[in-house]
Order: C-alpha cells, then sequence, then structure tokens
C-alpha cells in the first residue's frame, strides 16, 4: 500500500506540471500574451511614465522575457528546492530550503499566499458542508426509490432528479437571489456575501432579550415539534395527506400575505396550490425516519415563529445564525445538482446488487428483505457512489465559481474569475495549481477509500 | 419417509400482459435419505421449480395456476409452502430447506467475512443460541466441507478462496442449520471435473450423515449417474420420465430420454475412419508462453508466469488431436500461441515445415489462411454488428479468394450448406440464432478460407447436449472430407472418446501424458490423467451394463 | 435455391443494430419528449430568420414588390437552410448511416463555401425604416415576422426604451418583455438557440472524433501509447474545465468559432476513457480474435469489427454531452465572457440581476429555455441507455 501511494504521489508531479503548462501556454499564445503592455493598457499615462511602469513590471515580474524562461522562473519560485530569488528580480544561489513563493498578484498587488489563504477557506467550507448534505439526502433518496422498484414514489422521483440534475446552477441562483433574497419578493434571505458587518463583532450564539424569553421560544419549539412528531407518525396515510394539503395552504396564504398584503389574489391561490401538493406528498411518505426529520424542522421553524409572535426576539443574530442565514441559499444552489446525481446512482446501484447471486443466497438462508438491503447490499452499492465522490469535488469547485459570483461571496471561485479577466498571470497559474492539486488530493482519497471499503482491492 | 411432495404444479412467468407458462402440470416426491436428480436441457424449467419450492422467484413476475408443494416435518403433517406468507417463508428457508446455486465465484457476499455469513443463518433459525455455541458449530461445519485451517478461514473474504472451496463454504452454509432437504441447482457446473467429483463425494457424505434429503439439478447424465437415487427428465416445462437411476439410463421409456442418452458422445455411432497418409501439418517444438510479473515502485519484473512451459507435439493431415487439461493448466494460452496471437517466449512453431514462431503480422497475412480458430462462447463468436455475409465474405475477400464479391457469396453459402445451415442465414445477424447455430456459423466462417489446420476451443462446452452431439458429428465429417487437420481443446473425455483420434493431456503448464485415445483412454500412465478419468463416468455400454439397481 | 438465397432485395432483412436501438428508444415516453424538444429547437433555430425579424417579409411601396427579409438572410442563414433540406433528405435514403453522415457534411461544406460566396445581405442595417415607413403611411402592403423584432433591434425609434416586463408597453407587443437595451426578448432566444445547438452539436462533435481517435488508439495499443494517453487525460479531467475555458476565452477573445473549438477540446477526456474501456474489453472478444486470426487488416479491425461495438456507451455519454457543451456556452455568457453582441441565453440569464431590481421575466424564460434543452438531452440520454443496456443482454441468449 505504501508504495502504491508513493507511486500516486510521484505520478501527480508531471500532471500538475502538465495542467499548469497548458494553462500557461494558453496565457502565452493569447494575443498580447503576458507582458507589461497589458498591465498598463488602459491607464491614462504620459509615455514617459509609462514606459517607466512597464520597466518597473519587467524587473519586478520578469515580463519581458520570453515565454518558457517565465515558465520555468515560475517554476522554480514554487518549488521549495531552487535558486532563491533576489530583491531586485534576479537569480541567487541555489538553496535546498528556499520554500514556495507563489508570487505576487499584479491586481492586488499583495502575495499570492495571502490571498489564497484569505479566499480558500471561504470556498473549501462551502464545498465541504455540501458533499455530506449530498450524500446523506441522496442515501435517503436513493434508498426509498429502490425499495419502492417501479412504483410511484420510484417513477415520479425519477423524473424529478433528472429534471433537478438539468436546472442549470446559475439559473437556480439567479432564481434563488430573485424571488427570495430581493427587494421584490420574499426578503428572506441576504443578497449576498457571507456576514453582515455588525456581526463581527457579535457574539457567537444569539442573545435573547431575557431569560424568559429562551423559556418561552424553547417551550414554543419543543410543544409543535412534539405535536408534529405525534401526527406524523401515528396517524395514517390519507390522513396525514389531508393534514399536508391543510397546512401547505395555510403556509402557501401566508407567503403571499407577506409579499403583497393583499387579502387575496391569484398569488394565493396558485402558492397555496403549490405548498398544498407539496405538503401533501411529503406527509405522505412512507418512509418514518423521514417523515420525523420532516417534522423536526417544520416544529423548530413553527416554532421560533410562534415565538416571535408572542414577543421573544433577539438582541443579536449572533455569529452563527448570521452564517448560516447567508449560507443557505448559496448552499442549497451548489449541491442540488449533486444531489439528483448521486441519488440517481444510488438507486441503479442498489436495484443492481439487489438482483445480484450474493442477495439470492441471502434470501435462501432466511434473511428478510430489510435485512438484505442494509446488511448485505448497502455496502456494495456504496462503491461505485465512493468512485464518483473522486469527481464530485471538482465539479462542485467548478459550480462554487458560479455561485460565488452570483452570491458575491469571496472565495476562490470569484478570485480565479477576476484573475482570468485581469491576466493576472500569478493568480490564474497558482489557482490552477491549487485546483489541480485539490482535484488528484481528491482522486487519491477516493481511491483509498475505495480500498478500504471493499475487500477485494489491494494496491501492491 | 416422505419429505416432500409436489402435486401438479404449474409456473407461469412474466408480468402484467405476457405470462409465458414455463413448468407444466409437474409432480414428483422426494423421501427422506434420498436423492432425487432433475435433468433437463436449458429452458426446460427445472430452476423455476426449485425457485418455487423456496419461494424465491422474483416478486409480481410469477403466478401458479395450479399445484402444491408440501413439506412435510417430524410430526407428520404437510406443510403447504406455496403462496406461504413471509414469516413462513423465511422460517423454512434455510432452517427446513436449504438451497446452494451455480456460481460459487459471486454467491458469496464480497464484502463480509466467511465466519459472518455462516453466523447470520445460526442467529436466524438458532435465536437462542450463544456466541461460542455459534462459534463451535461454524468451526465444525467448515470442518466437515473440510476446509483447511478453518480458524482462520472464517476471518477471510471470499475473494480469498478458490472456486472449489467457495462452493464447499456454500454447502457448509446451506447445512450449519441441519435442514431436512437440500436444493443444489447445477453446483458443480462452473467447476473442474476433478474439484467436481470431489464435492459430488462430500455431498452424498454429508447426506448419508444427515439423513437429508437432496434435490440435485443438473444437465450433466454423468453427475446423475454417480449421484441419483431417483432421476426425472423434463422438458420444456413437463416432466416426461421419471424412475430409480438405473432404469432410466440403461432403459430410457420416453422419446426425449432416450435421445439424450444417445446423444453422449460416449455413446455416439463411429463410422470408420479412412486411412491417412501421415503427412504432418503442424510441429510444435519446446514452446513455452511467460508473462513477466512486476512489482514494486518501478514495476520491475520479479518473476515470471509461466502459463506453458515447453511443450512439443505434431498435428497430422486429416487427424484431430485433442489437448484436454483443467482450467489454468494453460492449454488456452498454447492454442493462441500456435495461432500467433500470443508472442511466445521460446520455442518452435512450425506450418507445412515453415517456421513461423517470430513472423511479423505483415509475413503472417497470407499465412493465416491456412490456421483458422473457433471458439467457446457463442455469444461472442461473432461480430453481433455485422449480417453474416459479411462475416463470412471479408476474409475472403481480404484473402483473394474469389473474383467479386457474388462468387464469394455463392461460395459462402455453399459452406453453410455444408454445415446444414439455411442459405438465407447470410442475411441475418448473429443475435437471431440459438448457441449450437452460431457455433455451426462460426465453423463456416473457419472453413471459407480453407484452412489446412483448425484450432477448436472447447467448442461444445457451453452447449446443451443434443446440440453438442450434431456439431461433434459434423466436425468429424469435415476432418474426414477435407483432411484438416485439427487441435481440440477440451476438458470433456466423452468427447475426446468420440471425435480425437491421438490426445495430449495438460496439467500446469507442461504434458504430463500423450498418445493414441484408446491407449490413453484404457491404461493411462500419468496418475494426473487416471484422476481426469475417475472424475466422471462415461456412460458407456459397458458402463451401464454394471450400474446397480 | 441458392440462386434465391442470394438475392438479397428479396429475402427478409433483420433490422441491424442501429434500427433497433431506434426503435427501442421511439417507444420510451421520455425519449419522444426529449426528441420532440429538440426537433422544434431545430426549426426553430433553422427558421429563426422567418420566425423574428424586423425586416418584412413582404413589402409593397408604390407598387414594388419587395422582401427585405429574404434580401437580408446572411450567408450562414442560407446553410443552416441548406443543412435542414439535406437533413431531411437524406434520412429516408438507406445506406449506411457513416455513410449518409460523410455526405452530409460535404454537402453542408460545399454549401457554406457557396453562400460565402454568393450571399451579400446589405451590411448597414436600419431596423427602424419600415416602422417610420408604416406610420409615415408609406406602405400599402406589409406582412411581417411572427415576431416582427430582430435580435439586434433596440428599437432606437422608440424614445428611453430599456428593461420592460412582457406586455408593459402598450404601442408594442413584447411577449417576453425586453432586455437592458432595448431588444425584444423572445427575438433575441429564438436567435440564440442557433448558437446554443450549433455550439452544442460542434463542439461535441470536436470533442467525440478526438475522444475516440485518442481513446481507441490507447484501447488497441496498450503500453507507451497506453500511458502517456492515459497522463493525457488525467491532465485535461484535472483542470477544472471552467477554468479552462474561462482562461481561453478571456484570452484569446470571443468568437463563435472558438468557443466551438474550446469547448469540445476540453470534453474530450470523458469519451476517451469510454472508448479505451469498450477497447479493452473488445479486444478480447473472440470475433476480435478471429478477425485477426483471419489476417484482416488494422483498418478493418478497429472500424468495423471494434468500434461499432463499442459505441454504445459513446452513445449515451454523447447525448449528455450535447447538454453539458450547452451548459457550458450559457455559463460562459452569463459570466459576461460570451459573444458581444449576438444573443445567448446566458447573457438574458445575467441581465436577470445586473440592476438593481430583479427582472424576472429575464430570468425565466431564457433559463427556461436552457432548462428545457439541458433537459431534454438528459432524457434523451437516460432514454438511450435503457435502450441499448437490454438490448444486448438479450442478444447473448444461446
Amino acid at each position: 500500500m505504501l508504495n502504491y501511494l508513493l507511486r500516486r504521489l510521484l505520478l501527480m508531479v508531471p500532471t500538475l506540471l502538465g495542467i499548469t503548462l497548458v494553462v500557461f501556454v494558453v496565457m502565452a499564445a493569447a494575443p498580447g500574451g503576458i507582458s507589461a503592455q497589458t498591465l498598463v493598457d488602459g491607464m491614462e499615462l504620459e509615455p514617459q511614465s509609462r514606459k517607466a511602469l512597464e520597466d518597473y513590471y519587467n524587473k519586478l515580474y520578469g515580463l519581458d522575457q520570453p515565454a518558457p524562461v517565465q515558465y520555468f522562473r515560475w517554476l522554480n519560485n514554487i518549488s521549495p528546492i531552487g535558486f532563491e530569488r533576489n530583491v531586485d528580480g534576479t537569480l541567487g544561489s541555489f538553496s535546498l530550503w528556499k520554500g514556495s513563493d507563489l508570487g505576487t498578484s499584479f491586481r492586488y498587488g499583495r502575495d499570492v499566499t495571502d490571498l489564497l489563504a484569505e479566499r480558500l477557506p471561504i470556498t473549501l467550507l462551502l464545498n465541504l458542508i455540501s458533499i455530506p448534505l449530498i450524500y446523506a439526502l441522496a442515501i435517503g433518496i436513493g434508498v426509498q426509490a429502490a425499495r419502492d422498484r417501479g412504483g410511484r414514489f420510484d417513477v415520479s422521483s425519477n423524473i424529478f432528479l433528472l429534471g433537478l440534475w438539468s436546472v442549470p446552477s446559475m439559473l437556480a441562483g439567479v432564481l434563488f437571489i430573485g424571488f427570495f433574497a430581493s427587494e421584490q419578493y420574499w426578503r428572506w434571505f441576504p443578497t449576498g456575501g457571507l456576514m453582515r458587518r455588525e456581526t463581527a463583532s457579535e457574539t457567537f450564539l444569539p442573545l435573547f432579550a431575557s431569560f424568559s424569553d429562551v423559556l418561552i421560544a424553547a417551550a414554543c419549539v419543543a410543544v409543535l415539534t412534539l405535536i408534529f412528531m405525534q401526527l406524523l407518525s401515528r396517524l395514517s396515510t390519507s390522513n396525514r395527506r389531508w393534514l399536508g394539503v391543510l397546512m401547505g395552504a395555510g403556509l402557501g396564504y401566508l407567503m403571499a400575505l407577506n409579499l403583497y398584503g393583499h387579502w387575496f389574489g391569484m398569488l394565493h391561490i396558485a402558492l397555496m396550490f403549490l405548498f398544498a401538493i407539496l405538503m401533501r406528498s411529503l406527509f405522505g411518505l412512507q418512509n418514518l425516519p423521514l417523515r420525523l426529520a420532516i417534522a423536526g424542522s417544520l416544529g423548530l421553524g413553527l416554532g421560533l415563529a410562534v415565538a416571535a409572535q408572542l414577543g421573544v426576539s433577539f438582541l443579536q443574530n449572533g455569529y452563527l445564525l448570521d452564517r448560516i442565514w447567508h449560507l443557505v441559499l448559496p448552499i442549497i444552489a451548489l449541491s442540488y445538482g449533486g444531489l439528483a446525481f448521486l441519488a440517481k446512482l444510488t438507486r441503479s446501484s442498489l436495484l443492481e446488487n439487489l438482483a445480484a447471486d450474493y442477495a439470492r443466497t441471502a434470501r435462501a438462508k432466511g434473511v428478510d428483505e430489510e435485512s438484505v438491503l442494509w446488511r448485505h447490499v448497502f455496502r456494495n452499492s456504496l462503491l461505485p457512489l465512493i468512485t464518483v465522490s473522486a469527481t464530485l469535488l471538482p465539479s462542485l469547485l467548478a459550480g462554487s465559481v458560479i455561485i460565488e459570483s452570483i452570491f458575491s461571496i469571496d472565495g476562490m471561485g470569484k478570485l480565479a474569475v477576476e484573475a482570468v479577466q485581469t491576466r493576472d498571470r500569478e493568480l490564474v497559474l497558482s489557482v490552477t495549481l491549487i485546483s489541480g492539486l485539490l482535484t488528484l488530493f481528491g482522486y487519491l482519497l477516493a481511491d483509498i477509500a475505495y480500498a478500504i471499503v471493499d475487500p477485494r482491492v489491494s494496491y501492491d | 419417509m416422505k419429505l416432500l411432495e409436489i402435486s401438479d404444479l404449474s409456473t407461469d412467468l412474466g408480468g402484467e400482459s405476457q405470462w409465458q407458462s414455463v413448468v407444466k402440470h409437474i409432480s414428483l416426491t422426494i423421501e427422506s435419505g434420498q436423492t432425487y436428480c432433475l435433468v433437463g436441457e436449458s429452458g426446460s424449467g427445472k430452476s423455476v421449480t426449485a425457485l418455487s419450492m423456496m419461494g424465491l422467484l422474483p416478486e409480481n413476475k410469477f403466478r401458479h395456476p395450479s399445484g402444491s408443494i408440501k413439506l412435510f416435518t417430524d410430526n407428520g403433517n404437510g406443510q403447504e409452502l406455496l403462496g406461504g406468507d413471509n414469516a413462513l417463508m423465511r422460517s423454512v428457508r434455510g432452517g427446513k430447506i436449504a438451497m446452494i446455486f451455480q456460481e460459487p465465484m459471486t454467491s458469496l457476499n464480497p464484502v463480509q467475512t466467511i465466519g459472518d455469513q455462516l453466523d447470520e443463518a445460526l442467529q436466524i433459525h438458532r435465536p437462542d443460541w450463544t456466541a461460542e455455541q455459534r462459534n463451535e458449530r461454524i468451526l465444525a461445519a467448515l470442518k466437515e466441507v473440510m476446509i483447511p485451517e478453518p480458524e482462520s478461514r472464517i476471518k477471510e473474504y471470499p475473494h480469498r478462496l478458490s472456486g472449489g472451496q467457495r462452493q464447499r463454504v456454500m454447502i457448509a452454509m446451506a447445512l450449519i442449520c441441519e435442514p431436512a432437504l437440500l436444493i443444489a441447482d447445477e453446483p458443480t457446473t462452473a467447476l473442474d471435473v476433478t474439484v467436481q467429483a470431489e464435492i459430488l463425494k462430500l455431498m452424498r457424505d454429508l447426506q448419508r450423515r444427515y439423513g437429508m434429503g437432496m434435490l440435485f439439478i443438473t444437465h450433466d447424465f454423468g453427475v446423475v449417474a454417480q449421484i441419483a437415487d431417483i432421476v426425472g427428465v423434463m422438458r420444456y416445462g413437463e416432466l416426461v420420465e421419471t424412475g430409480p437411476t438405473s432404469e432410466v439410463l440403461r432403459n430410457p421409456q420416453h422419446v426425449y430420454t432416450q435421445s439424450l442418452i444417445a446423444a453422449l458422445p460416449e455413446r455416439l455411432p463411429r463410422p470408420s475412419r479412412p486411412e491417412k497418409a501421415h503427412q504432418t501439418l503442424l510441429e510444435v517444438n519446446d514452446v513455452a508462453v511467460h508473462f513477466p510479473v512486476r512489482r514494486g515502485l518501478l514495476r520491475r519484473v520479479v518473476d515470471h508466469f509461466r502459463a506453458v512451459d515447453g511443450v512439443s507435439f505434431e498435428v497430422n493431415a486429416g487427424e484431430v488431436v485433442a489437448l484436454v487439461g483443467e482450467s489454468g493448466c494453460g492449454k488456452t494460452t498454447l492454442g493462441r500461441a500456435i495461432l500467433r496471437l500470443q508472442d511466445v517466449t521460446r520455442g518452435q512453431i512450425l506450418l507445412n515445415g515453415q517456421d513461423i514462431t517470430h513472423l511479423s503480422a505483415k509475413e503472417m497475412r497470407p499465412l493465416r489462411r491456412q490456421m483458422q480458430v473457433v471458439f467457446q462462447d457463442p455469444g461472442s463468436s461473432l461480430n453481433p454488428r455485422l449480417p453474416i455475409h459479411t462475416s463470412l465474405v471479408e476474409p475472403m475477400r481480404v484473402q483473394g479468394i474469389g473474383a467479386n464479391d457474388t462468387e464469394r457469396t455463392e461460395r459462402a453459402a455453399a459452406f453453410l450448406e455444408r454445415v446444414e445451415m439455411p442459405t438465407d442465414s447470410l442475411w441475418r445477424y448473429p443475435h437471431e440464432f440459438s448457441g449450437g447455430q452460431r457455433q455451426r456459423l462460426a465453423i463456416a466462417r473457419a472453413l471459407v478460407l480453407e484452412p489446412k489446420f483448425i484450432l477448436c476451443d472447447e467448442i461444445t462446452s457451453a452447449l446443451d447436449v443434443s446440440v453438442q452431439a450434431g456439431i461433434l458429428k459434423l466436425l468429424r465429417q469435415l476432418v474426414d472430407e477435407d483432411n484438416i487437420g485439427m487441435l481440440f481443446i477440451t476438458h470433456n473425455m466423452g468427447v475426446v472418446d468420440y471425435l480425437a483420434d491421438r490426445m495430449l493431456v495438460m496439467h500446469k503448464a507442461q504434458f504430463v501424458e500423450s498418445g493414441d485415445t484408446d491407449s490413453v483412454m484404457q491404461a493411462p500412465k500419468s496418475d494426473y490423467t487416471r484422476t481426469l478419468l475417475a472424475a466422471v463416468p462415461r456412460l458407456d455400454d459397458q458402463y451401464l451394463a454394471s450400474v446397480s439397481t | 435455391m441458392t440462386e434465391q438465397a442470394l438475392n438479397r432485395h428479396q429475402q427478409h432483412r433483420s433490422k441491424p443494430w442501429g434500427k433497433q436501438v431506434l426503435a427501442a428508444l421511439l417507444k420510451r415516453h421520455s425519449a419522444r419528449i426529449g426528441l420532440i424538444w429538440i426537433g422544434i429547437l431545430v426549426v426553430i433555430a433553422t427558421f429563426s430568420p422567418f420566425l423574428a425579424s424586423s425586416h418584412p417579409l413582404y413589402m409593397l411601396v408604390d407598387g414594388k414588390v419587395s422582401s427585405p427579409l429574404l434580401a437580408h438572410l446572411s450567408a450562414q442563414d442560407w446553410v443552416w437552410l441548406a443543412a435542414f433540406i439535406f437533413t431531411v433528405l437524406l434520412a429516408k435514403w438507406s445506406r449506411p448511416f457513416w455513410q449518409k453522415l460523410l455526405l452530409w457534411l460535404g454537402l453542408v461544406a460545399v454549401s457554406a463555401v457557396v453562400a460565402n460566396t454568393l450571399a451579400s445581405p446589405p451590411t448597414l442595417i436600419i431596423y427602424e425604416q419600415y416602422r417610420e415607413m408604416q406610420a409615415a403611411g408609406e406602405l400599402d402592403q406589409v406582412i411581417y415576422a411572427p415576431i416582427p423584432y430582430s435580435a439586434k433591434d433596440y428599437l432606437r425609434d422608440y424614445a428611453n426604451t430599456g428593461v420592460e416586463a412582457p406586455l408593459e408597453a402598450t404601442e408594442r407587443t413584447h411577449w417576453f418583455g425586453t432586455d437592458e437595451n432595448g431588444a425584444d426578448v423572445a427575438s433575441r432566444m429564438i436567435h440564440a438557440s442557433r448558437i446554443a445547438l450549433g455550439i452544442g452539436f460542434i463542439a461535441t462533435g470536436i470533442a467525440l472524433v478526438i475522444g475516440t481517435i485518442i481513446g481507441g488508439l490507447m484501447g488497441y495499443f496498450s503500453g507507451i501509447v497506453d500511458i502517456i494517453g492515459m497522463r493525457l487525460v488525467e491532465i485535461f479531467e484535472a483542470i477544472p474545465t471552467l477554468f479552462l475555458l474561462l482562461s481561453f476565452v478571456a484570452f484569446f477573445g470571443r468568437s463563435i468559432y472558438m468557443m466551438m473549438v474550446i469547448i469540445g477540446i476540453t470534453a474530450w477526456s470523458g469519451y476517451a476513457r469510454y472508448v479505451r474501456a469498450e477497447f479493452l474489453k473488445l479486444r478480447q472478444q473472440d470475433f476480435v480474435q478471429a478477425a485477426v486470426a483471419c489476417g484482416l487488416p488494422l483498418r478493418s479491425i478497429l472500424f468495423r469489427h471494434m468500434l461499432p461495438n463499442g459505441l454504445a456507451p459513446l452513445l449515451v455519454a454523447t447525448s449528455f454531452g450535447v447538454a453539458s457543451a450547452i451548459l457550458a456556452e450559457a455559463t460562459l455568457s452569463f459570466l459576461g465572457l460570451g459573444l458581444i453582441d449576438d444573443p445567448s441565453w446566458g447573457q438574458l440569464l445575467n441581465q436577470a440581476v445586473q440592476s438593481s431590481t430583479f427582472n424576472w421575466w429575464l430570468a425565466v424564460f431564457p433559463g427556461g429555455a436552457i432548462f428545457m434543452t439541458v433537459f431534454a438531452y438528459n432524457l434523451l440520454g437516460e432514454a438511450l441507455r435503457d435502450a441499448v443496456d437490454p438490448h444486448t443482454n438479450r442478444s447473448r441468449r444461446a
């Protein structure tokens, strides 16, 4: 195994070199290429100041040298072993402890390393929250669809998931911002960024006005959650469906009321209808754990709303809540595509394994269908999910680019777009390197995870 | 004592609007301590019958228009199994009736250890046992099926075991709760003959020890002769004949049974063979094929896997030489090396006196006309996307046979007639034909180039016995008429007996015996050959006369 | 009897694989829906100048009949029309598919050359003149296209045009509203369908050709070719696609042909993997071995025996690939890196959130078009997957 790891890590190096080479070639081959020209273009300067500025940039970044030399200089800079670079830009002596220097960004004038250190955690935050969410939901839906096998849930969820997968993430982002975060429609969520400026000085958890408020809020939430859990587990399917219709209609009405304030109108009817159908199908689900989860979230939301009506208020929202409030829309927009894909994959993998020979052997032993699913088939079905996770990270990173642009979140994706738009050579190469590195690590992790889960696979 | 009684059982498979009758009104009785063998060709409905007993047919895709299956327990009352509820069926499965299947390689859960899988059966049917009791029983079960070192085996995963060992584990898993009836659905078909012989003996021993009844499904009469007390012959869902083994084998009553037994290669009539002038066609001298094994960081070659390790033989015109061996002995690799589809590491191959061992692809091309091949799997022997016409005409065109396509098409049609296929097959696609027909088409493709030498690699192993008989007769005819030299790779001694003039026995990359078919089969010199010959009985007249009632 | 048997035209010919897959495909509802939408889109794209144009189709002024619409048809418009006609004509012809494809490509290329030399629409286009003439009463008879606005008609004769909701303006009807420059959204959407379809097909075609060649070489000749090829595939897979696209477009400027080539170059690695996997499997198949044993030339083995059998996963991947190519183009336009003046669905979507107000018609309609197209191709891909798999299972009956 160790040999295999070493081989993979060694093989990463030529691939990374290849990636950066490709991007560098693209930049160099472009009209105008990478020269000081493009940096000073557009500034209105006297010819002399212009020349001085160009010289300055050339000295600093070595932009007057031919492209291959520039590439090797860059390689030299980023490798921890190499020639040291003196302050005036010339090459110094060879050293084994040079350390990596990713360079300075043209546009921002700061060290690239600093910029990345600022922005990378944000992108990682978005993606790392999305991944477990995607997997948990996808497995839940996939298992339910496989159990249903040809029934209504299965067929309808299949089409729904395919449709969900087809919605481009920019459309979803735009619709989210447009409808849920704008001035004209429901202003439930913020329009962008990751936090409001005030929250920097706020406490982590929300601050209530007084202790009794906490008690009231907790009581409301607890009571409502218990009520919903009882209702959703005890009532029969058709009763639950009626309950769903009523609640949905009520919610729809409240939403429309929130928007326009009129007593009644077309919008009210449309929203009531939409939510009635939605809640009806959610409440009518056969899966008990899913229903309890829905009951829990309903209880929480309505409990807080009721508590707010009763006069409970937050003094400060607190860092945690504010972050969550800002993250809800971007994460939903980022994850729904991966969710749809994984859910379908889970379903097909489960169905394939449920028909496999070893499942038949288990049934012949007298194992009941549920245990066949969870004890035998489930782990085998996870294998393609793990293989796919290798490609999930890169696609999420790509999705971040769009989402961060739409929601004005200062992450790596947004940085990448800006870097490319301003032809910032150092930044572009560094971002390429980091994303390539992350992607290759993703592949490696997926392979290792596969070897752990599947005892048949051993890397020698 | 009566153990299981099936009365007038019918089963339809399919779905909403397309029901197909697969089992039609069959009745049979199995007694405890007795082995009932259900014989039939593919599609006869034998597996479906077994699955009905266990209630393992796919949900919503089956129905039973008539019949009942009754399991008799100790107190003599019959428990109706058809249409039983889930709880009943689950207690029966594994507890009272156990089943083992055909494919040992995929029948065990690859991500669970052997011990866990055996334990599961005990947890379900012996819920009040403690962990130590279960562990004891598991080790005892593994010892019974003669798995060496059971203590360390229970922690291993299935992929570490060979096919034969996995089947033993399956048997252990089936018998661990001491069921009254064991159903075995072609459990040895996928195994080598020597392994099959061992497993059959094991099952017989265990049956005697536990006094259980056994329903054994197979298509192989050799197995029937070894293991069955009562035989039932199925055809297209009907039970056409049933009776004690010795009677059915010696004196079959139904026409179908008679044709099945007559189709066994050892019983096929042998016309006299014409005298042949001795003319060496293919000469193989000390050929070895080694594959490098790479390990380590830099993938250095540390060792060589010796697939073929120094073999020499000849094939003459007009004779069939059989190459016999079990899986992994190197016979397929040797075949491919002879055809120059695989490079040889050492040695010489001479075709008609010409050394073809190291010729380049370009130099080989005109010579390829003289050597052709027919493969084992009818599903992949013909290009599914091309009509038969193209598959036959293209080689002729490339090798320059015939002046134009019309002439080539006529020649192709003539060859189709020789292999007893209708000429309008030319315009059809392979998937429209059955397995046996596809093999005939593959033989036709080999013949169109009028080769001097044909390699047949287990070409009838995947076919039913009656279909196989037709193809074997055809091959013998072709060899005699056209003076072709043939190397026939097989593991079936009956086929060797019928078809081959000489035989070579291969074991672990080398030949352990060679000579005339008759002399080798009467008086084998090597132990391995003896084991092979003893593994499956050949139902010739001598044998049948000796089968006791 | 042999004579009769040999007459191929008389005999019953069973269906080749391609036709069987097509038949199985058309049985499924999802495939039909997908194909219908794609068909509608193709028709809209081909006839877009006739569907949405400020130039009248028929105009009678002072007794002179003229058709400004026909006069203003560009070379591109003629080529699209020619391609459409060729497609309809060739569809029914009964020759092998690849022959028809090559012939179609040849005909389209010829017509492109012809159109570029012959067609010369006036370079200076004044959209407002017809409306002014109509207001002045100079037109005796006039027949407009169903949507009487061109994609680039910014309605300069009306003052103060800008973003308007659908049907908000009273003196003119904009079914889908107008964009921030005042142009009619419906018209822009119709003309943008050309770019979407064109990029979808051509980019995927390029990726398919590159991927098949490299993947086929890797799969057939293993060894050093495979090692180098896999490194190439890994590099192109590991580069964040969007990022590479951004780099290309930002550095090379924007032209539709550049975008097609670039999207194609970033997508080939997936197809290469499929072809390589299939070829590795096929190399071991008996009929390929038999073909080698017959001495068939390499050309025939690769293209007649291996490639047609490896097509199944490739077909499925292509359908999904076209969807992702269209999505890639829309994303680029959305990020502001698409074509500047030519309309594109992504660009319209971008305008939805540009200003401080949310212009829902710029999000719903173009976004809906993107969604429907991607959904249609995904449905088609899923249906293809089902149509191809059970077929191969069925055909292996012994």
